[in-house]
């Protein structure tokens, strides 16, 4: 066996307990690892009825086979456990170096159990593994927290994965962070995390993972990374970041702007990726300053950014010490949401208010969803200058966007109403057609007028609202149409639910197809692995996450969108004057999944994906 | 006639003929039609391109019959996956 460590930690966390397991090999062979594996140890283990912040929840932290290997981009690991966002199954995907290093102390999943009766940290050296008092650093941010404890283990190469305040105070979409500025960071993981108490995982790994051929896997592995590092997507990800989508939809009419009201922004100019890339007058600094790249990436998406020395954000000496330098920078889904979607055109106050989020541990998706809906709250009288302290919450003010985005993690003031999230948020204001998510999840950054396939993705995601479920976007961004979305979204949804248990990033996508996977998932872990299998792999996965979402409660009346996209018809773009025509995607969806019409798997869809 | 060509987000180098921001002005003869445009322009072959003129989808089977006139704003993006 290869890939695999074989082993598994389980932590009961009220009873301060830790027991090493075998993994369930045969649950690794149907579920390969990650997102499916730890979705099959939640759905197992677990009444999905509970209450997500509740200590019988459990979170799993999970690897895949391929992560902590050579393979390009194999640095992936995730967060699985029930939402408290969205009251849905959440596996949350993250990159940076923190799965690498847990992976090569050779755990492939941490089972996280009950409620610690006070903070608590998890640290793993390879076999060494204790909970330790994490008081000193409760009330800590993510940064201050991660330094402190590798000053304490005086070790400067422990990864540690982390909540910072907003974890602590339940913002519903708290992330769990690592390596400062990587999230795992959709649907509330890490409000789950916080509600039992445990404030981080630190960990040291020198072991090295074995693969099962090695001569064969480094070949395949090096003409993998051949292909995709010749790939022109790679070359784009890696010279503009995914920043460059945006240029995109906003030509398109798909750029969700001022809570989805309109679907092009006008402060584009201000926000799109080449002003990020321009020197500045004052400083000669563009926004971008340099880039980076998760464990054992070739891509190398990820940004470094510099805010404006005279921007308002850095106005404190304090400020210009802890955000004025080198910090992590914008992705597309974050310049979106903290810009077009807030209607602010500020480039700095978007890059300053990402920083709090992975400073604090927020997802900026949802911070931006659920800051506009309160915007456009204020917009109707609905929030008052009462309720904001003073604030002029309009779209388009980026220091009141600032301002509640550090009272959502502070717990201050309006705070903590904005950090329910937009669903609880408008239901509490009394405007719930103000909340543009789906199972309460705020949508990223994809108008699904003009990308109709979108928006039965986002309507079908097992995590609420979600670009990465699924991926229609060529045939979106080529026609605006109902018809043939539904197979490209289910077989994309299969699809990247196999790349999501591999331990590989998702856009690796971009050059290899299943072949490429299989190739190397054969060559680390043996055993006859093929397209056909992962594709299987897939959609078994896919289907468990359902079974889990029905057994929580979510019927087919959640798999819908806002009002917003299926009502209002688009103002501009090449969707100008249509709504989603969810209605006529949603039933050919649910045929095509062998699911009823109320969309429940049969029990023949069950037995033939092996549940 | 002179039409304005927008490439957003291309990868690798600027196609020859664009300036550094991805913009050119070509001049077409009468009867040119979108295919025409997009053949004069290297794109990498492994990404698919969507065509708006000015501002509307023409898809890739629309892309030969869709006659360009003076002045048109072609506006080319490749189908970037994921962000």
């Amino acid at each position: 066996m290869g890939g695999w460590q074989g082993k598994i930690l389980r932590v009961d966390l009220t009873e301060g307990k830790i027991t090493p397991e075998d993994l369930n090999q045969e649950w690794a062979e149907q579920y390969l690892g990650q997102r499916g594996l730890a979705s099959k140890y939640l759905f197992e283990e677990m009444d999905p009825a509970v209450d997500p912040l509740s200590p019988e929840n459990k979170m799993i932290i999970g690897t895949g086979p391929l992560t902590g290997t050579m393979a390009s981009t194999g640095g992936r690991w995730s967060v699985t456990t029930k939402g408290a966002l969205t009251n849905a199954i959440a596996s949350s995907n993250s990159g940076g170096y923190f799965g690498g290093e847990l992976k090569m102390a050779g755990w492939d999943l941490i089972i996280f159990e009950g409620k610690s009766p006070t903070p608590v940290y998890l640290l793993i050296r390879d076999d060494e593994v204790q909970l330790l008092d994490a008081r000193d650093y409760w009330g800590q941010t993510v940064w201050t927290t991660e330094d402190a404890i590798r000053t304490k283990h005086q070790d400067p190469l422990i990864r540690i994965a982390s909540i910072g305040r907003a974890g602590e105070n339940l913002v519903r979409f708290a992330c769990v962070m690592n390596d400062k500025d990587r999230a795992a960071g959709r649907s509330g993981v890490g409000a789950v995390m916080g509600s039992k108490n445990l404030k981080a995982i630190a960990v040291r790994g020198t072991r090295g993972v074995a693969v099962h051929d090695p001569a064969r896997f480094l070949k395949v592995v090096q003409e993998m990374r051949e292909k995709l590092d010749s790939h022109a997507a790679r070359e784009r990800l890696a010279r503009v970041g995914t920043h460059a989508m945006m240029d995109n939809t906003n030509a398109y009419g798909s750029l969700p702007t001022r809570n989805s009201r309109d679907v092009q922004f006008d402060g584009h100019d201000s926000v799109k990726v080449k002003t990020a890339h321009t020197p500045r007058r004052n400083d000669g600094n563009p926004n971008v300053i340099s880039t980076k790249a998760c464990f054992a990436c070739s891509i190398g998406c990820g940004r470094i950014a510099r805010i404006d020395p005279d921007h308002f954000s850095v106005e404190s000496e304090e400020s210009k010490i802890k955000y004025g330098n080198a910090i992590g920078g914008l992705e597309y889904e974050s310049i979106f949401a903290l810009a077009p979607m807030v209607g602010c055109n500020d480039l700095d106050a978007a890059t300053y208010a990402n920083a709090l989020c992975n400073e604090d541990g927020m997802d900026p998706i949802s911070l931006g969803g659920s800051i506009s809906a309160a915007m456009e709250l204020f917009e109707v009288g609905a929030i008052t200058t009462e309720d904001t302290g003073g604030l002029e919450l309009k779209f388009g003010n980026a220091e009141a966007m600032i301002k509640v985005t550090e009272m959502i993690i502070a717990g201050e003031g309006i705070g903590p109403d904005i950090g329910l999230g937009a669903r609880r948020l408008c239901e509490k204001y009394g405007h719930p057609e103000f909340a543009i998510v789906v199972k309460g999840q705020e949508i990223p950054g994809y108008d699904t007028r003009a990308m109709q396939g979108m928006g039965l993705a986002y309507a079908t995601s097992s995590r609420g609202a979600c670009h990465m479920r699924a991926a229609p976007f060529v045939d979106d961004f080529t026609h605006v149409r109902p018809d043939g979305k539904a197979e490209i979204v289910k077989n994309t949804q299969d699809i990247n639910a196999a790349k999501d248990n591999t331990g590989l990033c998702a856009f690796s996508g971009n050059a290899w197809d299943m072949n490429d996977y299989a190739a190397q998932i054969d060559a680390a872990c043996g055993g006859g692995w093929d397209e056909a299998r992962l594709l299987e792999v897939g959609e078994r996965t896919y289907t468990l996450e359902r079974q889990f979402n029905l057994r929580a409660g979510l019927t087919k009346a959640d798999d819908t969108l806002p009002d917003r996209f299926l009502k209002e018809a688009a103002k501009s773009g090449v969707a100008k004057g249509k709504v989603t025509e969810l209605d006529k995607m949603l039933p050919e969806y649910y045929e095509l999944r062998g699911w009823t019409s109320d969309g429940v798997p049969t029990n023949e869809t069950l037995d033939r994906v092996g549940i | 006639m002179k039409v304005r060509v927008k490439l957003l987000s291309p990868a690798g180098d600027m196609p020859k003929g664009f300036d550094p921001f991805g913009e050119a002005e070509k001049d077409l003869a009468t009867g040119a039609t979108v295919a025409d445009v997009i053949a004069q322009i290297e794109l990498p072959k492994e990404e698919s391109y969507t065509s708006l003129v000015n501002g509307q989808p023409v898809t890739p089977d629309d892309r030969a019959g869709h006659t360009l006139s003076d002045g048109d704003e072609i506006t080319l993006l490749p189908a970037i996956q994921g962000g």
